[in-house]
């Protein structure tokens, strides 16, 4: 599986492609580079020119949050890892920063903005019962 | 009398402030009266117990019939303290929509019961709505006929009311559904939301109104007995209050109140570029962001660009009325898009980072196994647009209900609809299809909760689901589709 990773901002003229440490490409551009990375559990790093741009980021066509993707952006470089859990993950923060968006450990708060796994299987069964699914 | 008394009644959102107070401010304004907001509504949820406001709630939503002595005396507590009948002026209830009726007509039984001076008015959509409760009278006829308020304000009120204030009232709407759709947006005045205490709201944000009306005519959807005809503000005017509000109450956090924000594809870019563009030129409203109603269109008449500007203007949340995943559902409900059109939207969505929260009908009249199978699909198919936010949150909502008004209550005879219970609240959940008659209120709930289980599975979003599940147990409870069709058979 490889990863699609496309880097975008108005005034990107130049990348290069580390992967673990190892600088695999480089090159100019006029605004927009798209990268391919193997999916692997190793830090890839992308530096970008002119230093000081924080260039958006885009992975499969996603175009994502760098604090949910887990991404260390610096002034002249991003680094990220592409391993096969890098959605799931995005997930996970997701959820967790929801959570902490709503600033309280309360079920019935959790469920009306939230909402996410909560089955009520009491509920369910009951209205089963009371109109005889199955 | 110069004083005027803003009031809403359960159930309307308690997160901000209703838009119509901000609308009619300045007219009450301009009819040299002194504005008050005295939210029932935000009185009830800050101070009842949830229980009591979520059976209120229910209640108010037609889900359930009676109110407990417990959420009664909850009610009556909550309209003795907010109006102070010891005051003298002009009384305006917000009629919101339907869901706003039932608290409406209590509070109007209530003001017969004390000694009060108010001129009492009611406005807005929920006046024009057709109900069974209500004799299958617009409820804003029905309270006029038994006398329970002094006017009524059909459709929009900016200008009418300004005319009732006036001592005019003769004017197209005032007691009379003939109202006249404002034709130039343009020409009203922006929102004026001094007096509003923000601290009292949970998630303020400025309402703001694009268009009024909309481009399509869904079946299912009643907007168009408000506003017949689509129009909309030019972007200029709302890039314009988008900044006076950003400077007067510091709010950068905005949403429309359309029912759709690309109802004009073209008004729509333009106000996208033009608050990029202000963003630009002053730091101040960097920070903005904004929300509304979307719908779905091809790829021709929305092109990627359409996107990219709402990524840089702000756009972070749009609500979609999906309705189904069966492109054959969608089209008898005219909403016009295809499923190459959903890709097209949730893969652009993707690109440019703007969560959805769909809106979503199970059991609409002609909605077969087939057309169910094709939801259970999609949610397989759309999983990672919701484990990345680009799904938001899913609402799958109380089942198929139909409303006199609505254009599907006009499709009675060619869809075979018959309401179970004929004449009681409950029917609007409550009916068959002769020509889809596996679809009863158990089937259309059978299928609801297996989109509910199969979304908790694959870790969708849907806020909720305990209350809807418990609406949803109340209408199981009053089911009773079988003894009416035992009864027919026996006929």
């Amino acid at each position: 599986m490889k990863y699609r990773v496309e880097v975008f901002h108005k005034d990107l003229v130049g990348y290069k492609k580390f992967v673990a440490g190892k600088l695999l490409s480089e090159g100019s551009c006029n605004g927009c580079m798209t990268l391919s990375f193997d999916c692997q559990p190793v830090t890839n790093s992308v530096w970008f020119e002119p230093w000081g741009i924080v260039p958006q980021i885009r992975v499969n066509n996603f175009l994502v949050d760098p604090g949910l993707a887990g991404i260390d952006l610096f002034d002249h470089k991003f680094d990220i890892v592409l391993d096969k859990d890098f959605f799931t993950r995005y997930r996970q923060q997701d959820l967790h920063y929801r959570q902490q968006s709503i600033d309280v450990d309360d079920a019935y708060i959790y469920d009306s903005v939230i909402g996410v796994g909560n089955l009520h299987k009491h509920l369910v069964d009951n209205i089963k019962e009371v109109m005889q699914i199955e | 009398m110069n004083e005027f008394v803003f009031t809403s009644v359960p159930h309307i959102e308690t997160l901000y402030p209703a838009a119509a107070f901000g609308a009619l401010q300045p007219v009450v304004k301009n009819a040299g009266l002194h504005m008050t907001l005295n939210d029932i509504n935000l009185y009830l949820k800050q101070t009842a117990p949830t229980e009591v406001f979520d059976e209120i709630t229910d209640w108010s939503m037609f889900a359930k019939n009676t109110l407990s002595d417990v959420a009664n005396d909850w009610l009556l507590k909550a309209y003795t303290d907010c109006i102070d009948v010891s005051k003298s002026g002009w009384l305006g209830i917000s009629v919101f929509s339907f869901v706003v009726t039932r608290a409406t007509e209590r509070l109007l039984r209530w003001l017969k019961t004390v000694n009060h001076k108010y001129t009492v008015i009611l406005g807005g959509n929920g006046c024009m709505s057709v109900l069974a409760d209500y004799d299958e009278l617009e409820f804003g006829i029905w309270c006029l006929n038994n006398k329970l308020c002094d006017h009524v304000v059909f459709g929009e009120g900016e200008q009418a009311l300004l005319e009732l204030l006036s001592g005019n009232t003769d004017y197209p709407g005032i007691d009379n559904t003939n109202f006249k759709q404002i034709q130039n947006l343009d020409q009203l005045d922006y929102p004026d939301y001094s007096g509003i205490d923000w601290t009292q709201y949970h998630d303020p944000r400025i309402m703001i109104t694009g268009s009024r009306g909309c481009v399509r005519h869904c079946t299912f959807c009643d907007i168009a007995l408000s506003w017949p005809k689509f129009s909309y503000r030019s972007a200029e005017k709302l890039v314009d209050e988008v900044k006076m509000m950003v400077h007067e109450h510091g709010m950068t956090k905005f949403e429309f109140t359309d029912s759709l924000i690309n109802g004009s594809v073209k008004n729509f870019d333009r106000f996208n570029e033009l608050l990029i563009e202000a963003k630009s030129k002053d730091p101040a409203l960097e920070p903005v962001t904004y929300m509304g109603q979307f719908i779905c269109r091809s790829k021709q008449t929305m092109p990627e660009s359409t996107y990219e500007l709402m990524h840089y203007a702000g756009c972070n949340q749009i609500t979609v009325g999906i309705e189904s995943f069966s492109e054959r559902v969608r089209y008898h409900m005219k909403k016009k898009f295809s499923d190459n059109d959903v890709d097209y939207h949730f893969a652009q969505c993707a690109r440019w980072a703007i969560p959805n929260v769909l809106l979503m009908i199970v059991g609409y009249p002609t909605e077969t196994q087939a057309d169910h199978e094709a939801n259970v699909r999609a949610m397989h198919k759309y999983k990672l647009y919701s484990d990345m936010g680009v799904i938001f949150m899913v609402r799958w909502g109380f089942t198929m209900n139909i409303f006199e008004g609505s254009p599907i209550s006009a499709m009675k005879q060619e869809l075979g609809l018959i309401e179970i219970d004929q004449g009681s609240a409950d029917s609007v959940f409550n009916w068959i299809s002769t020509k889809n008659p596996d679809l009863d209120l158990r089937e259309r709930i059978r299928r609801r909760l297996e989109l509910h289980t199969l979304g908790v599975e694959l870790g969708y979003a849907m806020p909720n689901s305990k209350k809807e599940l418990t609406t949803l147990l109340e209408l199981a409870h009053s089911y009773t589709g079988p003894k009416l069709i035992e009864a027919s058979s026996a006929c």
